[in-house]
């Protein structure tokens, strides 16, 4: 199993290099992204420790460009490490073993934050989380909300550690006053529509330990004191980035193409929808799923399930003389991702009126708080006594009898 | 990416013989666990073309079966068949294809119960759709509850595809025989069923009472594969009765080589199995050094809990549910909060092994002196009276400190 380890980066270089001089004995792959603000003509000590150096076109808010930098990631287990984090030794020699595990798909990592010096860190709410940064790159279970303060989806199963901390030198490398700036600008200030709910709740403790009154210290063991206070010496002069080295910089749009919050052109909204299913007798009141077929055709990849963008499959029905019975019934999630060009099945949950007769089912696909995409197909579903009744919760396919 | 292909049946050799074949091109392993009752023969004709049979046991409900037999395959991928049906000829084409992505983790397959005939189906509600999870990349997302008329788990992202799998009981089964085996479904205790997993089952199996729609003709590609199975399976019975030469086999005719796996091996897979006493034994010991919480917060609270039982802890949301609960009680030992919320453990926990849990906490709304204990508990069954008590302080809120 192959380790990717990547960096967001506009940190100093000689820091950053010193940092990921720790990893570069387990690293496969060391992919370092570096903030379009920092000079490309000094990136010397970047591209000494970085397989893969790019920049990125930078924009508010950070986690961004987490999903673009995984996607150009190679590894089969992707690190992430922050250009003021230091990993202790102890993980870096753990890291071989945890990516060897066959049955675990994340790593929810033992976060400390140093303060006043290398020597404590704050041992008590709100700075002694966890913080998944070791992960399995697996498509399948690998998601980013890409809101202020969002890590990874949580996947089950995941391991947590707490021997094999990582250090963060914000309180230590970034003054009070450039704190307070950060808090301002990034959460307190930051857009509202991309914060995680409740992530300003602990923001000014978080930033500024100092107004936080008498504080429970922990003392940091000996090897990693040594290892973070390396870490600390590593200063001097940026050096120039080596003659002929190309640095692709990734446009805004490039990166996000990959972040969940971003907006869709029209471009997205192209979708063919056909009912595959036959019976559409209902008995009154019962909900049960229609089988619909759909089709991608715009340029967007929909990831399904709750990911944003939030696509799913609606219906309206209509009675004979036009009157709407349900303006916006049930939606269904996709059940999984639809690249472009993508041809699946999709089981609509439909709730037929209580009342016999004749109705007109429209189904379409929405974009959740945005727009229908207004590929709509029809049908005529049939509400009669004959049939069985499925309650609420019935899922699709559970009669799996052998 | 490989893929395993498996299948629990007691049904006769050349019939599983016919109904795996075509899969025989694009499976890299076939893995057959046979009914103890089947004889030597008909384990032979499954040892001819599997590349492991193994004899069960058989207890119902089946879907005790699953996990353990999904743990014997070696595959990427595992598609389950039973003996009673037959993959059509679009989903054999498409495997290979299926069993290529990575960005799903199951496939939903449409079933298609034949009735009255080989030629037929039947497509209308509840027979159509009827789509199964059968087909699943292996790896520790996938889990089986084992409740009758469950399959895996579902997880997030799947797909439902097109290509079908045909069943045959309905067409080659007679009625009295279905009418038994829709008795017996009902009869399995409700603790064992999927929530509302009976409800449609004798519709399923009685179509001929309930059936409204004329069936639909299969595929000629398909009608091939199905009627291949169909006349091995008429080969094999001597009166050309499938049902009554199924079950013919109560007593082995002579004892077969292959071992026989004991129920109680199956079981130690099985979600819904019992526990004994002996399983209910843990330490719990904290992580956090802090002493102290902020009034009304929730909060996570690090343990380290061990497993001194004789059971693994399948964490997650997965039976048997055993989480991670807390009580809160005042100084003088009075309860507060009799339940607390509940975390679960978010990976398995064997025997002896340990795990670090984030308990998450809703601290209580008056400051003050307190106790927090921590237990854990069986849902439903009874807690491990193994508690973790720790003396608490909950401070005013953090304004109110700045503020003061």
């Amino acid at each position: 199993m192959t380790i990717s380890v990547w960096c967001p980066t506009r940190d100093p270089g000689p820091r950053l290099r010193s940092i990921l001089e720790m990893l570069r004995p387990v690293a496969d792959e060391i992919v370092v992204a570096v903030d379009s603000r920092v000079d490309p003509a000094l990136l010397g000590h970047h591209a000494a420790v970085a397989d893969r150096l790019v920049r990125f076109e930078y924009a508010d808010p950070m986690e961004r460009v987490s999903t673009w930098l995984m996607s150009i990631c190679s590894g089969d287990w992707l690190l992430r490490i922050d250009g003021d984090d230091v990993p202790s030794p102890k993980l870096v020699a753990a890291l071989p073993q945890l990516a060897a595990a066959d049955d675990v798909h994340q790593y929810p990592i033992c976060y400390r934050w140093l303060y006043p010096d290398a020597s404590t860190y704050l041992n008590e709410p709100p700075w002694n989380y966890t913080s998944t940064r070791l992960l399995r790159n697996d498509p399948a279970r690998l998601w980013v909300p890409g809101r202020i303060h969002s890590g990874p989806e949580p996947v089950f199963p995941s391991r947590i550690l707490t021997e094999t901390p990582i250090y963060h030198l914000n309180a230590l490398v970034a003054d009070v006053a450039t704190r307070a700036e950060k808090l301002r600008r990034r959460y307190l200030g930051g857009p509202e529509e991309f914060k995680s709910f409740g992530s300003d709740r602990d923001s000014r403790r978080f930033y500024l330990p100092e107004q936080a009154g008498p504080v429970t210290l922990g003392a940091v063991p000996e090897d990693d004191q040594f290892a973070i206070e390396r870490v600390l010496r590593a200063a001097g002069p940026e050096l120039p980035t080596p003659t002929g080295l190309e640095i692709p910089l990734y446009s805004r749009a490039e990166i996000d193409a990959h972040w969940a919050e971003r907006s869709l052109d029209p471009g997205a909204y192209r979708a063919v929808v056909t009912i595959v299913d036959r019976d559409l007798r209902f008995m009154p009141g019962q909900h049960r799923p229609v089988s619909i077929r759909v089709t991608n055709r715009g340029d967007t990849r929909w990831p399904g399930g709750q990911r944003k963008p939030l696509v799913r499959a609606a219906y309206r029905l209509f009675a004979p003389d036009g009157t709407v019975v349900a303006a916006e019934g049930y939606r269904t999630d996709l059940p999984g991702p639809f690249p472009p060009g993508h041809v699946a099945v999709v089981p609509l949950l439909v709730a037929a009126p209580d009342r016999p007769g004749s109705y007109r089912l429209q189904v379409d696909l929405v974009h959740e708080h945005v727009r229908w995409f207004e590929a709509t197909t029809e049908a005529t579903l049939t509400v009669t006594g004959q049939g069985g009744s499925l309650p609420l919760d019935d899922r699709v396919g559970q009669l799996d009898a052998v | 990416m490989t893929l395993s292909v498996c299948c629990v049946t007691d049904a006769p050799g050349p019939w599983v013989a016919a109904s795996l074949g075509p899969l025989r091109a694009v499976a890299d392993e076939v893995v057959i666990a046979a009914d103890a009752r089947v004889d030597e023969d008909t384990l032979g004709l499954y040892e001819s073309f599997a590349d492991r049979v193994v004899r069960v046991v058989y207890e119902p409900p089946p879907e005790r079966y699953m996990a353990w037999l999904h743990g014997l395959c070696k595959g990427d991928w595992i598609l389950r068949v039973d003996g009673d049906e037959v993959p059509s000829r679009s989903l054999v084409d498409a495997l290979p294809g299926l069993t290529a992505r990575r960005d799903v983790l199951q496939f939903h397959l449409p079933r298609r119960w034949l009735y009255p005939d080989l030629g037929h189906w039947i497509d209308e509600w509840p027979w159509s759709p009827n789509y199964a999870l059968r087909l699943v990349r292996r790896g520790p997302h996938l889990w089986f509850p084992g409740l009758l008329h469950s399959g895996p788990r579902l997880a997030f992202p799947s797909e439902f595809v097109e290509a079908c799998i045909y069943h045959l009981d309905t067409a080659l089964t007679p009625r009295a025989t279905r009418a038994a085996k829709v008795a017996a479904y009902l009869a399995t205790p409700p603790d064992l069923v999927e929530p509302s997993g009976n409800e449609l089952t004798e519709r399923f199996y009685l179509p001929e009472d309930h059936a409204t729609l004329p069936p639909v003709e299969v595929p000629p590609a398909d009608r091939a594969l199905i009627e291949a199975t169909g006349s091995a399976l008429f080969a094999a019975s001597a009166v050309g009765n499938a049902a009554s030469d199924r079950r013919s086999h109560a007593q082995p005719r002579r004892p077969a080589s292959t071992p026989i796996i004991p129920v109680e091996e199956v079981n130690m897979l099985w979600a819904q199995r019992r526990l004994d006493v002996d399983a209910y034994r843990a330490s719990i010991a904290p992580i956090d050094a802090h002493r102290q919480f902020t009034v009304g917060e929730h909060r996570p609270f690090r343990l380290s809990v061990t497993n001194l039982g004789n059971e693994r802890w399948p964490g997650g949301e997965r039976d048997p549910l055993i989480r991670v609960a807390y009580r809160w009680l005042s100084g003088t030992g009075a309860t507060l909060v009799p339940e607390g919320f509940r975390t679960a453990f978010p990976s398995s926990v064997g025997p002896g092994e340990g795990c670090v849990v984030d308990a998450i906490v809703a601290v209580p709304e008056t400051p003050g002196s307190y106790v927090l204990e921590f237990d854990l508990v069986h849902e439903h069954v009874r807690w491990f009276d193994a508690p973790l008590r720790l003396s608490m302080t909950v401070k005013p809120a953090f304004e109110e400190q700045s503020s003061s």
